[in-house]
């Protein structure tokens, strides 16, 4: 404890007394550590996702595996159908959405939800989910019950107390019988309500409940104990011979449907179905978690070089010390000591900086993180164990390096050699600025993949759509004639159409028959219904045929207009027009609508550019639409006001959502821009850091050619000779590193691109950008450092090591 | 100014006193070397920094070693310090042989019988005056109370009591110097090694170290100095000379006899 206390006194001296340097030190220090942390909540967070259930070990989800389709759904009654042949379930929750735009109302209060879900009455015995007021197994267990979390009570109860009374959902009312907490942000499940199945309306439940084949809910199966892997799936494809293989025989369908059980741990990061909750991405958690390793090992291996770096000024001291008695290792616990210490203060700034950067980083990565986490007792546990860590990996060799020094040659005076270190050195600095260029990489090629993305020409109108989302209540529905003609009649609106999807929005997958060699080919299409207005609105171009008519009562029935990509992959060249197509399957060939290409629009992107233009069929409509598009010429704001007066007058109360049809799209590229602002930042921190150790390491080495240098100033040599004196070394350093980084990040980087359908080429001007900037960043260190050995006296740099 | 030597040596000749004198006497040989040499080999030069050096230097003794630049002074005091080993001959400490010792063992000796006093004082910076003087009780283990007692002990002794919070850089070359005593002698060394212990210092600040010097051998401290100077030579009961690694001559102070 004294000798705790007296290292202490004595680093914060030195500190004092080396300020340049203590400042490198800490800064190298701190940053490593606050990019540590930041990065190491964003890892835990996604790797704890759904962690918190209590058995979350026996808890697993179903999908469905068919030959065109993996889902993360299952049919309504495979829950229960399961269960009922395998004793190792204890219970079954089935979660239904209510549906995208729920009108919920209480008195003057009226919002649109979209997170309300039918559960079964299990709900709450199964899943970790905090109920604070109800009984778990009676909050859910007959109809007309609604569980509203905490934010639903304050929005529609401000007045606090919400248990026991009304809400009106969808026109009908509920009693709210339990309140719940939030649910955790770290949850695949995200909802604001929960009404029981039994509120299904019975049409829909015997539907579902008849076809084995309509997937629509989450299925949640909870074992009695953790079951084994491999006798679940046999468990589940014996359910599925027995049971399914009938039905869909029964029923005349080709397709076979299987289930899988995915551990709710895994949700997560399963990326095989479709229609599911946005997820995480395990290889950008890897990336991030080894980045964040990364950047604690960079500011490591800086701290080493800076300590070999002041060894020199160290030496006198050592000397001193060991002449009167200190022994190696007394020297090197005093020098672990100043370590830790160095790295504790690192770890309070890097807290204080992270409590400062959380806001932005909440923001890039889209979590909600707080400072708390980071001072819970396990976690502030863990993070000593780092820090201590940290000092070990940082204090041992130039500890061993230190307490090495002989005294006889340091207290003459005389620069400690340091033969072999220097190799180390050299490596440490090799690896340093290999990270920094993989780093400098990599936002130069994902930064430029947004900007392609971004610059890429959709195939649609470039001019800026307003979109509205259209209420699905049939009451509101019947009203949109009017809403539309007082819009239209606004001055500044050139355009108004409706359509059932918006690119960018999400686009469904129908089973269909096209026609090819005049047979019928079960396929599956991307499907939409627009109105007649649609194609004008949206600048799509037909290349062949003509738009729908809204005199015509066929084309409302028989008529499709297709993309340029669906005539490419059947072959039907400029012939597509009159070529059929069968939408709402039934058997023996026939459909519930069977009709004819009367257009060819050109290709447009209705999905991100992840995935390619697949084959579209549109088809006309005039009711059930969920968006209208609107192409404003001037006024924008102004516009919108007078939108949201029109709707007010039409249906007063309502809150209308809109956005622009561009902005929306890029949404979809929220995950990449994420990444490319953290992995800039990094890119910025760890050049940083590399730039601090670049510049103690010049100055290390100056100071060990004083005299060499000081000779050459003597002779005649001015501040650029000398650049180049000291910047050889460092250059052939730079180039190894660079030879060292552009293998390993192109390939990762080529992985990354493999994940766009439309992605940049990587060729080697990204590469010369790169070496251009580290060299730039270590030349304008070296020149400083040059500039100032050229102005010192050399009489001084002469006389320095005589003694 | 030279120092009458026979108070310490009388104090000393007290101390052993009676019949067995003569013997004990003869047994405190501090410091005995028998033909050290030390050659230092680079990858083509070989330079002999010491040839066939003898010497032995009695308890009590205030020897002075002189010589031009580079006639191996400082590597003499080095060999005796313990701070570098002869490559050839033996090295006797109190009798015991150092030559064999590792540097482990080395260094405890250093510790406990061995104060060193530099021409650059050689102070810790970023210490105090009080914790520069403390630190080599420190690699001794001493407790707490004790170090402070031997510390202000000293201090006192130095007459630094009152600047003991001051670090180096806020005091004079003297003072400076003084701490390093200070230093050298909180231990109650067998021997302090000063290597030209005046060479950063003027005249005045020079004496009053060298009086200072003059004060511990008188109280009984043995005191070897490497020195160009042959005004502080004189403080010193003995002066040996060496010239390119070898021992010229040996001559005792006029003044001064030894009295074994």
């Amino acid at each position: 404890m004294v000798r705790l206390w007296a290292n202490l006194v004595f680093t914060v001296r030195l500190l004092r007394r080396h300020r340049l340097y203590s400042l490198i030190s800490l800064a190298g220090l701190t940053a490593g550590i606050s990019a540590c942390l930041l990065l190491g909540m964003y890892v835990v967070d996604e790797v704890t996702f759904d962690n918190f259930h209590p058995e979350k070990e026996k808890i697993y989800r179903l999908s469905t595996k068919g030959s065109n389709i993996t889902a993360g759904l299952t049919g309504l009654p495979i829950g229960p159908m399961i269960a009922e042949e395998n004793q190792e379930i204890e219970s079954v929750v089935r979660l239904l959405s209510y549906g995208k735009r729920v009108d919920v109302q209480r008195d003057q209060i009226h919002y649109n939800e979209n997170g309300i879900l039918y559960a079964d009455s299990s709900f709450f015995s199964v899943f970790g989910y905090e109920l604070i007021q109800g009984q778990a197994e009676q909050v859910l267990n007959r109809k007309e019950k609604i569980v509203l979390s905490q934010s639903m009570v304050e929005k529609y109860f401000p007045e606090g107390d919400a248990l026991g009374k009304g809400l009106q959902v969808n026109g009908k009312v509920y009693q709210v019988s339990g309140i719940m907490a939030d649910v955790p942000s770290n949850s695949d499940l995200q909802f604001s309500a929960l009404v029981s199945m039994e509120d299904l309306n019975p049409q829909w439940a015997q539907v579902f409940n008849q076809d084995l084949f309509r997937i629509v809910c989450f299925t949640y199966l909870k074992f009695h104990k953790t079951p084994d892997p491999a006798s679940l799936q046999a468990s589940l494809d014996a359910f599925g011979e027995k049971h399914i293989r009938p039905w869909a025989e029964q029923n005349g369908s080709e397709e076979m449907y299987y289930y899988e059980a995915v551990p709710i741990e895994a949700v997560h990061f399963d990326h095989t179905n479709e229609f599911d909750s946005p997820k995480g991405n395990y290889t950008y958690v890897q990336i991030f978690g080894l980045v964040a390793l990364f950047m604690l090992i960079i500011a490591c291996i800086n701290f080493i070089n800076l300590s070999l770096a002041r060894s020199a000024e160290r030496s006198r001291e050592i000397g001193i010390r060991k002449t009167l008695g200190a022994g190696k290792s007394s020297i090197r616990l005093q020098f672990f000591l100043e370590t830790f210490i160095m790295s504790l203060l690192a770890y309070a700034i890097s807290l204080i900086l992270v409590e400062l950067a959380l806001p932005s980083f909440n923001q890039m990565a889209a979590k909600s993180f707080s400072l708390s986490i980071l001072l819970q007792g396990k976690v502030i546990l863990l993070s000593l164990s780092i820090i201590i860590a940290v000092s070990v990996l940082s204090a041992s060799y130039p500890a061993f390096i230190l307490s090495s020094f002989e005294p006889i040659h340091v207290l003459k005076g005389r620069l400690p050699r340091l033969g072999s270190s220097g190799l180390v050195r050299k490596s440490l600095l090799v690896i340093q600025f290999a990270f920094s260029m993989a780093m400098i990489l990599g936002t130069l090629v994902v930064g430029q993949q947004m900007r392609y993305m971004k610059g890429q020409d959709l195939g649609f109108s470039h001019d800026p759509l307003l979109v509205y989302r259209i209420p699905s209540d049939t009451s509101f529905q019947r009203n949109l004639s009017g809403i539309l003609k007082d819009i239209e009649r606004l001055p500044s609106v050139e355009n108004v159409a409706l359509s059932s999807n918006v690119p960018g929005q999400g686009f469904g997958e129908l089973m269909v028959r096209v026609e090819t060699k005049n047979k019928l080919h079960e396929a599956t299409m991307r499907y939409m219904s627009v109105d007649q207005d649609y194609l004008k609105t949206m600048d799509l171009n037909l290349i062949q045929g003509r738009n729908f008519n809204p005199d015509s009562a066929q084309d409302y029935s028989k008529a499709f207009i297709i993309n340029q990509k669906t005539a490419e992959v059947y072959n039907w060249g400029s012939d597509a027009i009159g070529k059929r197509i069968q939408i709402g399957l039934l058997a023996d060939d026939q459909a519930t609508v069977d009709g004819k290409v009367i257009g060819v629009v050109e290709d447009f992107h209705f999905e991100s550019l992840h995935h390619p233009v697949e084959p579209l069929a549109i088809q006309f409509t005039n009711s059930f639409v969920a968006y209208l598009t609107i192409k404003v010429r001037s006024d924008f704001s102004f516009t919108e006001e007078k939108i949201g007066s029109i709707w007010q007058k039409h249906d007063p109360g309502r809150i209308t959502e809109s956005f622009y049809l561009d902005e929306g799209f890029a949404e979809q590229y929220k995950t990449e821009e994420r990444m490319v602002k953290i992995v800039g930042f990094l890119a910025l921190l760890s050049i940083l850091v590399s730039a601090l150790g670049l510049y103690a390491l010049t100055a290390f080495n100056l100071k060990q050619r004083t005299r060499e240098i000081g000779v050459r100033k003597v002779l005649g040599a001015n501040a650029s000779d000398l650049a180049w004196i000291i910047s050889s070394e460092f250059l052939s350093l730079l180039g190894l590193a660079f030879l060292l980084a552009v293998p390993f990040s192109y390939y990762l980087l080529i992985q990354w691109l493999d994940g766009f359908a439309y992605s940049i080429s990587l060729d080697a001007t990204y590469m010369l950008i790169t070496a251009g900037i580290a060299s730039l960043v270590t030349m304008s260190i070296i020149a400083y450092h040059a500039f100032k050995a050229s102005e010192a006296s050399a009489i001084y740099a002469l006389k320095y090591e005589s003694g | 100014m030279p120092v009458n030597h026979t108070v310490s040596a009388k104090k000393l000749a007290l101390t052993f006193s009676g019949e067995k004198n003569q013997e004990l006497a003869q047994k405190i040989k501090m410091i005995r070397t028998e033909s050290i040499s030390k050659i230092y080999r680079s990858k083509e030069v070989e330079t002999i920094a010491l040839n066939q050096v003898s010497i032995n230097i009695e308890s009590g003794e205030f020897l002075s070693v002189m010589g031009p630049s580079g006639c191996g002074k400082t590597t003499l005091l080095n060999v005796l310090g313990l701070l570098d080993v002869p490559s050839q001959g033996a090295y006797f400490f109190q009798g015991k042989n150092m030559v064999e010792l590792n540097e482990k063992a080395r260094s405890e000796i250093r510790r406990k019988e061995i104060g060193f006093v530099f021409q650059s004082f050689n102070l810790i910076e970023e210490l105090t005056v009080y914790e520069n003087i403390e630190l080599p009780l420190i690699y001794l283990d001493k407790p707490r109370k004790e170090r402070r007692a031997l510390v202000e002990q000293v201090m006192d002794r130095m007459k630094m009591s009152h600047r003991h919070k001051h670090f180096p850089s806020q005091l004079s070359g003297g003072q400076q110097q003084r701490v390093a005593v200070a230093r050298a002698l909180v231990n109650s060394p067998s021997v302090i090694l000063a290597d030209e212990p005046t060479g950063n210092l003027d005249s005045k600040q020079g004496n009053e170290v060298m009086d200072l010097l003059a004060q511990l051998n008188e109280q009984g401290t043995t005191i070897v100095m490497v020195t160009h100077s042959a005004h502080d030579a004189a403080f010193s009961s003995r002066i040996i000379r060496l010239l390119d690694g070898e021992l010229l001559s040996e001559n005792r102070t006029s003044q001064n006899e030894l009295v074994w």
